[in-house]
């Protein structure tokens, strides 16, 4: 008979499911949903399922390798000894040569969200002042204008939506990307929900959906002053709910007044019908729920338009009650944690990092001098997801060493010169909360490590002892330890409390759910400077942003590239994981650009022809799909495209910045959906 | 009265997303280039093609496995009876007894059987799955047996449980009062060419 034991799915997802993980001989033979798990409720997705592939793959790297020399492909095993011998005389050699720590860099996002995973910044921290990338490629952008308008990030408990009469899915495609959710939509519309889906690719959600509306993309903001002029003129807003909890609505309606529906038209693409419509599904039919999702704001007007939609809940007092509410991803309940591990060192001893730009990084590698930054640790990241990817590899190239820390070689592999192997979830402790959901689970190791890979903590700990073995005193992260001790320091009375425990090991039963509001903002009280729903935002006009959710100009085509390149998540994906596993993508062949018929008939090209696509920053060439999915002036890649040495799907991305992002994250992220090309026969 | 295994798949419910089809070939032990369980998509022969154009583009999923026909032409041509019906209605495979002629891939309409042209591959390279999936050599042919392994325990195949739109139902057809039958019945349940008379005990609703 198997054993059993209970895991967690760490990648940047809303479901972060739990894993009843079952092991014969030491090994892990199969994965199954837990069905103790309230939101997943006994379900993976189909990565999920492909766990016991990604585990024992054949490409998984399980030695230290090293790489000479770069860009070679030409990888030879080394001992743990060597790799962090090697790395640990680098940062003390540049710690000599440049009287700081800075040149050493640290570049961490969302490839491993466990919060034992913060291990190697609490490494880094242990040295001083280093130098580490800020920003986020994701949400920042729609995350401010959650701040802006109601001062912190909080929304319902995504169950809560089977109350919902009407649920808007703005830019979202949760059939593809949040699958446990589509039981609640489900639900909801056994009990006579309707679903809306506005989104300029017709997606797998959208075809599930009662009322599917394909805007320009882009044009978000338009189509929702548009719903609140109908709304207001058919007095369907809430006077009560506007004279108690909201600011500004007096100003927004005389803006209101000051556009037409012609207007709106002409800048959505959507007949005028369609938008009256939806408005009134929308503002009839309580409560109802709206999702924003994270495509919708990577536009240049992204977060303006986010803001915008945000404040047709306010008008119509779809909040703070069950079935309505808004919808963003949420960290919340992240913060009830203690942060154990990232917080090791800096909870005693501040440090001020040398901060900069993640998503511009090549860039921002040249442009740091003073001292340069000369050897970077990669930390489960593909850095060819970010923008302007051609500056990337000339700074990438400057560096004299790159460490890279996971489970694969990866696009960035090229440039590493020592590769760490790390774990998988199934072989370390770990606890991570969602972004999304309220269940808490527990990860524990399932099979021992494989090969020699160790878990980041374990890393973490090994190169602080071959430091401080070369240097005595120089890191003040610990250099042994057990990991389960680290899983237990995470918690806290705060998270046992609302978890109705008394121990984190009670979590090896099951999955349980934190005791948290079903509804957000019941209370009425924002955390804005008024305590109401901000649709007039002094804090985001002293932070040089329009004091109201006015109309923002998209990025708009020009001449020269006229269509616009959007690259939205795969299915077989998340980010650029999952992509290597043939159980996933066999039968998904050669990676294409998606193409309007008509586009294509315009052009002469058939399924499968190939094509030449570009602009200032690069090209690359691909075979197309014909797909009436999208509109004839866009073009669709998904993410993931493997590339080569000379071009990256990401060259192609100028790195244009959101119009938000930094009161949440520091810096603006990219608007990757305003990338616009050209193309031609190849 | 005996028992007739079957299952309804609710085309309206489906979202294309796959899972079923990955977690059966987990379940079962299925090697590399090899599906028991595909998810087809309507508009075209690629993964993820939409059908008709905008405004009236639709997506439309076709999960297809073995459709354990009660008139089972498979069975029906297999030489050494390793292919069988089995007493609850369900088509199965004697692995032991298989000889590989593919006589049952040929008159199969649905194209749903797999042959092991090679020493299976498998990434991992163990036997992966439930521990009591029938093991199968080189040479043979292999399908869906609506995961004979659970389901002889009182389990619902693998893809019924795992799938995220609950589309899948499996049942009973002759129990009139199953969830199956009154779905067939209320729904209108369709089978895949029906004009083959091989009365599918797969049926899809809309």
């Amino acid at each position: 008979m198997p054993k059993v034991f209970r895991n967690l799915c760490p990648r940047n997802c809303f479901s972060t499911c739990s894993i009843l993980s079952y092991v014969e001989n030491g090994k892990l033979v199969r994965v199954s949903g837990d069905p103790a798990h309230g939101f997943t409720r006994g379900n993976l997705c189909a990565k999920g399922y492909a766990y016991v592939e990604r585990v024992y793959s054949p490409e998984r790297i399980l030695h230290p390798l090293r790489q000479f020399p770069r860009g070679s492909g030409n990888w030879c095993p080394i001992t743990w000894e060597e790799a962090l011998e090697t790395i640990a005389r680098k940062i003390l050699e540049l710690k000599g040569r440049y009287h700081s720590f800075r040149p050493v860099g640290f570049c961490k996002q969302y490839g491993n969200m466990g919060l034992l995973h913060y291990a190697a910044n609490a490494l880094f921290d242990g040295l001083g002042s280093v130098t580490v990338t800020e920003g986020n490629s994701c949400w920042s952008a729609g995350l401010d204008a959650y701040l802006y308008s109601m001062g912190s990030m909080e929304k319902p408990d995504p169950e809560d939506m089977v109350n919902s009469k009407v649920i808007v899915l703005w830019g979202v495609n949760p059939a593809w990307t949040a699958v446990h959710q589509m039981h609640f939509i489900d639900r909801a519309r056994t009990r006579g929900a309707q679903v809306v889906v506005i989104d300029p690719v017709f997606t797998a959600t959208a075809a599930q959906a009662d009322l599917y509306l394909r805007p320009k993309a882009g044009s978000d903001g338009a189509l929702a002053l548009g719903m609140a002029k109908y709304i207001v003129e058919n007095a369907w807003h809430d006077h009560e709910f506007l004279a108690h909890h909201v600011e500004g609505y007096e100003a927004f309606f005389a803006y209101l007044t000051s556009i037409s529906y012609d207007w709106v038209e002409q800048e959505t693409a959507l007949p005028v019908e369609a938008i009256k419509e939806v408005t009134e599904l929308y503002a009839l039919n309580s409560p109802a729920a709206i999702w924003t999702g994270l495509g919708l704001q990577r536009h240049t007007n992204g977060g303006q338009n986010v803001r915008t939609i945000l404040t047709l809940a306010a008008l119509t007092g779809n909040l703070g009650r069950p079935g309505a509410g808004l919808y963003n991803p949420s960290m919340t309940p992240w913060e009830l944690f203690s942060f154990y591990t990232r917080d090791h060192v800096i909870s005693r001893h501040p440090v001020e990092h040398r901060r900069i730009n993640i998503n511009l990084l090549g860039a921002e590698l040249k442009k740091t001098t003073d001292p340069p930054v000369k050897m970077l640790w990669l930390a489960q990241r593909d850095l060819f997801q970010d923008a302007h990817t051609g500056s990337l590899r000339g700074a990438l190239e400057d560096l004299e060493l790159i460490v890279q820390v996971d489970q694969f070689l990866n696009r960035s592999s090229r440039y590493a010169d020592i590769f760490l192997p790390t774990t998988t979830q199934f072989e370390e402790w770990d606890v991570l909360p969602s972004y999304w959901h309220h269940w808490i689970g527990i990860n524990e190791p399932a099979i021992s490590p494989l090969g020699e890979s160790k878990s980041d903590l374990q890393i973490a700990w090994d190169l602080s002892r071959k430091l401080n073995e070369l240097s005595p005193g120089i890191c003040s992260f610990p250099t042994a330890g057990k990991e389960e001790e680290w899983v237990a320091g995470e918690f806290n009375q705060e998270v046992y409390s609302r978890l109705e425990i008394e121990d984190y090991r009670e979590l090896l039963q099951g999955p349980r759910k934190l005791k948290w509001p079903q509804v957000a903002w019941e209370e009425m009280k924002f955390k804005t400077p008024s305590e109401k729903f901000e649709i007039s935002s002094l804090t985001a006009a002293s932070e040089g942003l329009p004091l109201l959710p006015v109309y923002s100009e998209p990025a708009s085509a020009p001449a020269a590239y006229p269509f616009r390149l959007m690259t939205p998540h795969s299915q077989s994906g998340n980010n650029s994981q999952f992509l290597n596993l043939p159980w996933l993508t066999w039968g998904t062949g050669e990676p294409c650009l998606r193409i309007n018929p008509l586009t294509a008939k315009r052009l002469g090209l058939s399924n499968g022809a190939r094509v030449r696509v570009y602009n200032q920053q690069g090209e690359i060439v691909f075979p197309v799909k014909l797909s009436a999915t999208i509109r004839e002036d866009t073009l669709v890649c998904f993410q993931g495209w493997p590339g080569s040495a000379e071009h990256e799907l990401n060259d192609l991305l100028n790195g244009s910045p959101t119009d938000m992002g930094s009161k949440g994250s520091g810096r603006p992220s990219i608007a990757i959906h305003d990338t616009f090309v050209n193309l031609c026969p190849a | 009265m005996t028992k007739k295994y079957g299952m309804v798949i609710d085309l309206k419910r489906c979202i294309g997303c796959h899972t079923c089809e990955i977690a059966c070939k987990l379940e079962n032990d299925v090697p590399m280039g090899m599906y028991w369980n595909r998810i087809l998509t309507e508009g075209g022969k690629y993964m993820d093609a939409p059908k008709g154009e905008y405004p009236n583009v639709q997506r439309g999923y076709l999960p297809l496995a073995c459709q354990h026909c009660e008139n089972a032409p498979c069975v029906k041509v297999c030489p050494v009876a390793a292919t069988y019906k089995s007493e609850d209605g369900r088509v199965l495979i004697n692995y032991e007894r298989c000889i590989g002629c593919r006589y049952c891939m040929a008159a199969c309409p649905y194209n749903v059987r797999v042959f092991n042209w090679q020493e299976p591959v498998r990434i991992p390279d163990f036997d992966y799955g439930s521990a009591d999936t029938p093991k199968r050599k080189r040479g043979i042919v292999e399908k869906c047996s609506f995961c004979e392994q659970r389901v002889n325990k009182g389990m619902q195949p693998f893809c019924v449980e795992v799938c995220p739109a609950r589309a899948r139902h499996f049942g009973d057809l002759n129990d009139p009062s199953s969830e199956v039958a009154q779905l067939v019945r209320t729904r209108k349940g369709e089978q895949l060419l029906e004009d083959r008379g091989t009365k599918p005990q797969v049926y899809y609703v809309r």
